[in-house]
């Protein structure tokens, strides 16, 4: 009986370790691949046949259906410029131009990876919808209240973390050969709550 | 204590046989999750299935709402399958994922020649004659999920693109 007992331990803590690792290796990808460029970041091997198992793993849970980079690049932030995490609690502003890119849009993603449920359906912005400058820059406006002009909602204030997503779709060559040095949109956190 | 060693060394290495489990089991796992609920909505699989503008009740994680999305659950084993689409003056793309969720081809709307994309679809031990203009692409897995995106930049234009996305349809190829 004895015996039985240490065994289930065993068994118990190897399924924690096991899945408990795995959990911390989606959660925080290894940054061999990984490109970092301001609050963003990517990694070209999304989609490919040959990219790592850990990403394959991660691309499944969390963007099924990627397409290579030829066709598209995904960049992710999770904090702002400054680098705090992203919460609906605050607003921020994203400040940029247009990005070596076919088009481009800009969604926000709750903590869960999926569209943050709001009224209005303000999910996104992209290169074709937004309202330009006369210097061609733009301004988006995100927060959990509706606001005019360039607007991607946060949902509720108790929405808790949220991450963007940036898709550059068919991506100039220097995205792909550089996509440190490009000019990626600033998130400028204003006001919290 | 040499018990303790014993039991120790146990758990690391089950430990490590279900990390590496869960990693490289994950990607199928979460493919046929997907493939079944594909083939469920659609009917059935080989049928194309058009979904409506991405909204937060979007079943697929990370999906864009700024495209409209044509899936298809394909299943090769009886053969090959036809692809055909109607081309939009949009960005458009046609992309295929196998059973580890690699995107193992896409084609886009300036790849395509014509206003309508004519594919053939096939398995990793089959071939296939072709007497028509159509691209030949070889699936490295049965079963997958074909993928067509259409941009949608204006709200104005959606309509329209509805119903071009309409038109895309899957069928064997004979």
């Amino acid at each position: 009986m004895k015996l039985f007992w240490k065994y289930l331990a065993v068994i118990l803590i190897a399924v924690i370790l096991g899945v408990g690792s795995f959990a911390l290796t989606i959660r925080f990808p290894h940054k061999v691949t990984i490109v970092s460029n301001g609050a963003w970041e990517t990694d070209l091997s999304v989609g490919s046949p040959q990219t790592n198992m850990y990403m394959r793993a991660r691309v499944a849970l969390l963007g099924l259906f990627a397409l290579n980079k030829s066709e598209a690049v995904y960049f992710l932030a999770r904090k702002d410029s400054k680098g705090d995490p992203l919460n609906s609690r605050c607003n921020y502003r994203i400040e940029g131009k247009d990005m070596p890119a076919r088009w481009w849009s800009i969604t926000a993603l709750g903590g869960n990876y999926f569209l943050i449920p709001n009224e209005a359906n303000r999910y996104s912005c992209n290169w074709a919808n937004i309202l330009r400058n006369p210097d061609n820059s733009y301004v988006i406006k995100m927060s959990a209240k509706r606001q005019e002009g360039n607007w991607i909602s946060t949902g509720t204030k108790d929405q808790g973390q949220f991450n963007l997503n940036l898709r550059l779709y068919k991506p100039y060559p220097v995205v792909l050969g550089k996509p440190e040095s490009i000019e990626l949109p600033r998130i400028i956190k204003e006001v919290c709550q | 204590m040499k018990n303790w060693l014993k039991l120790s060394l146990i758990t690391i290495v089950l430990a490590v046989i279900i990390h590496l489990s869960l990693v490289i089991g994950l990607p199928s796992m979460v493919m046929y999750i997907a493939h079944w609920k594909m083939a469920k909505y659609a009917g059935g699989v080989n049928v194309v299935m058009h979904s409506p503008p991405t909204t937060a009740a979007h079943p697929v994680v990370n999906s864009s709402p700024d495209i409209l999305y044509s899936s298809c659950a394909f299943d090769l084993s009886r053969g090959p399958l036809r692809f055909r689409a109607q081309v939009p003056d949009t960005y458009w793309s046609i992309s295929g994922f196998d059973a580890q969720t690699n995107n193992f081809f896409a084609i886009n709307d300036e790849q395509v020649q014509s206003k309508t994309l004519e594919l053939v679809l096939v398995g990793p031990n089959q071939s296939v004659k072709i007497n028509e203009r159509a691209q030949v692409v070889k699936a490295p897995s049965i079963k997958g999920v074909i993928l067509f995106r259409t941009f949608v930049p204006t709200a104005d234009k959606l309509a329209g693109l509805i119903k071009t996305q309409r038109n895309a349809i899957c069928s064997p190829y004979r």
